[in-house]
């Protein structure tokens, strides 16, 4: 009997909404809900409050302030490519095949034969990652710490949505990503990245054990990426030489012209700490170099078979 | 920048694209599916448009969660906020837009709450209330009979006080509250009816005897 009311309640009040029905004529019809109808339409008009007037115009205009700064914020994290940041890589590029050519005119007129030192040198082209900007990790920041609020507020309520760990562990995993190659950023804001990735672990490891219907590996690979993040941010923290990123130039393989010991360019192969090798020189070895160019060879000079690039 | 009837146009900033949002009754949902979508890739205008739909119906959520004219000020700012943030997030997944919004503002409400560490701070309603009367006298009697709701509803169990909240604050039917609560819809159906028991009970309470029709 008392199922069938609510079911009688909620009709005549979806009927009244609709302007199907009046109070009257659902009384007439379930006269037992007499009490219970004039409650909720009380409740009902009670509760279409307006906001005041000033109230609901500041807060609007509040609301298009934010939504106007979100939109200049997307601007600045995603700058258009300029075109001019193409020309350091084209000059390279044009000096690169100048030497070359160079080079391969200096061999041919004056090789010393077939023991000439071969010489593999790779063309630096520009990565093309773009760098992320300190309005950027500022975003990210400012997400994650949203997310994590909300796994906060749903661990206290009993149930996290799978959402909010899926957003978590993107935003973390984008955050991270962006720390490989970090902008300019204050000490103050690095030690609070790392205070929030620290949080995040802590936060996860105990939502975990309180919400046991959270899918477990996924946490787990959220606090192994805010774990990584967070060691990352540290080196940051504590810089050593070895540490210091710089631009990482992608090498591919290009003309290897064969050339004398001292038109070697491994003088502007300056070893980074960063792995990648620019240029790899490879020397085979000479018995007896010579200084200046001899006559040309009788059987041509023929490229290293063996010229190599390094990743 | 507002719907105008049945095909209402949004202009996009600079009015160089316009996009059209059916309004009639029965394509509402696919009408608030398209503004959802034009929000959801940054268009302005349809961003504009859903604070406009929801905002009131947020605002008075709050009004009956908190009981507070400030703190339901604050929150309802704070959820367009956080839904700024997370609208390019959102993706339909059996929830409509409404639950999903409405399930940021009750975390909003439960992160307010322990910021606060009480179950809603009790102050009176502002004066500067309207609550959609016409005389002064009207006016002061309807403040009264709210502040006396507000006070009845803060004594209701949480999931009552939710169900009360999206149901009459925000003007959710029963199929969107269920969704919003995770519920099935008849069992908001039963925490309805009950909460409104119970809510005759706490205002026939403070009434004077030969009163209780009012209730």
């Amino acid at each position: 009997m008392k199922r069938r009311l609510e079911e009688t309640l909620e009709e005549c009040l979806a009927a009244l909404a609709r302007g199907q029905s009046t109070v009257s004529e659902c009384l007439a019809l379930y006269p037992e809900l007499e009490t219970l109808l004039h409650t909720a339409r009380r409740l009902q008009k009670i509760y279409a409050a307006d906001p005041s007037p000033l109230y609901a115009q500041a807060a609007r205009e509040r609301f298009l302030a934010a939504l106007a700064r979100r939109r200049q914020r997307r601007l600045v994290a995603r700058p258009a490519r300029p075109s001019w940041r193409w020309v350091p890589a084209a000059v390279g590029s044009a000096a690169l095949i100048a030497f070359a050519a160079w080079a391969s005119v200096l061999a041919l007129g004056g090789g010393g034969g077939s023991q000439q030192p071969s010489i593999s040198v790779t063309e630096i082209t520009p990565t093309s990652t773009p760098e992320p900007v300190v309005s950027d990790i500022q975003g990210q920041v400012e997400r994650l710490k949203a997310n994590l609020e909300e796994v906060r507020t749903g661990a206290a309520s009993g149930a996290v949505e799978p959402d909010v760990i899926q957003q978590l562990k993107e935003n973390t995993a984008a955050l991270v990503a962006s720390l490989d190659q970090p902008p300019a950023l204050e000490p103050e804001a690095v030690s609070q990245i790392r205070d929030l990735f620290a949080d995040q672990e802590k936060v996860l490891s105990e939502v975990k054990e309180k919400v046991p219907l959270l899918p477990a590996e996924d946490v787990d690979e959220i606090i192994r990426i805010a774990g990584a993040g967070r060691a990352r941010v540290e080196e940051m923290l504590s810089p050593s030489p070895t540490a210091t990123p710089s631009a990482t130039p992608t090498a591919s393989p290009s003309a290897t012209p064969t050339a004398t010991p001292e038109e070697s360019p491994t003088s502007t192969a300056t070893p980074t700490a960063t792995p990648p090798a620019t240029v790899t020189p490879e020397v085979t070895p000479t018995p007896a170099p010579q200084p200046t160019p001899s006559p040309p060879p009788e059987g041509g000079e023929e490229p290293s078979p063996s010229a190599t690039a390094a990743p | 920048m507002g719907y105008d009837g049945g095909v209402a146009s949004l202009a996009a900033e600079g009015g160089e694209r316009r996009r059209c949002y059916p309004l009639y009754p029965d394509s509402e949902a696919q009408g608030e599916r398209l503004l959802v979508d034009a929000a959801r890739v940054g268009d302005q205008g349809a961003i504009a448009e859903l604070y406009n739909r929801y905002f009131p119906r947020v605002y008075r959520y709050m009004l009956v969660r908190t009981g507070n004219v400030g703190d339901a000020e604050d929150l309802t700012e704070e959820v367009f906020i956080r839904i700024l943030d997370a609208l390019d997030r959102f993706e339909w997944r059996q929830v409509p837009f409404s639950a999903w919004l409405f399930r940021i503002a009750h975390n909003a409400v439960v992160s307010h709450q322990r910021r606060d560490g009480a179950r809603g701070r009790l102050s009176s309603l502002s004066p500067s209330l309207p609550v959609n009367t016409q005389g002064p006298e009207e006016a002061v009697e309807a403040r009264l009979a709210l502040d006396e709701v507000m006070e009845a509803t803060r004594n209701l169990p949480e999931a009552q006080r939710r169900v009360i909240a999206l149901r009459f604050g925000a003007g959710l039917s029963v199929a969107e509250t269920a969704r919003a609560l995770g519920k099935s819809g008849g069992n908001v159906k039963v925490i309805q009816h009950k909460a409104i028991v119970k809510l005759r009970e706490l205002l026939v309470e403070k009434r004077p005897e030969g009163d209780e029709e009012k209730a």
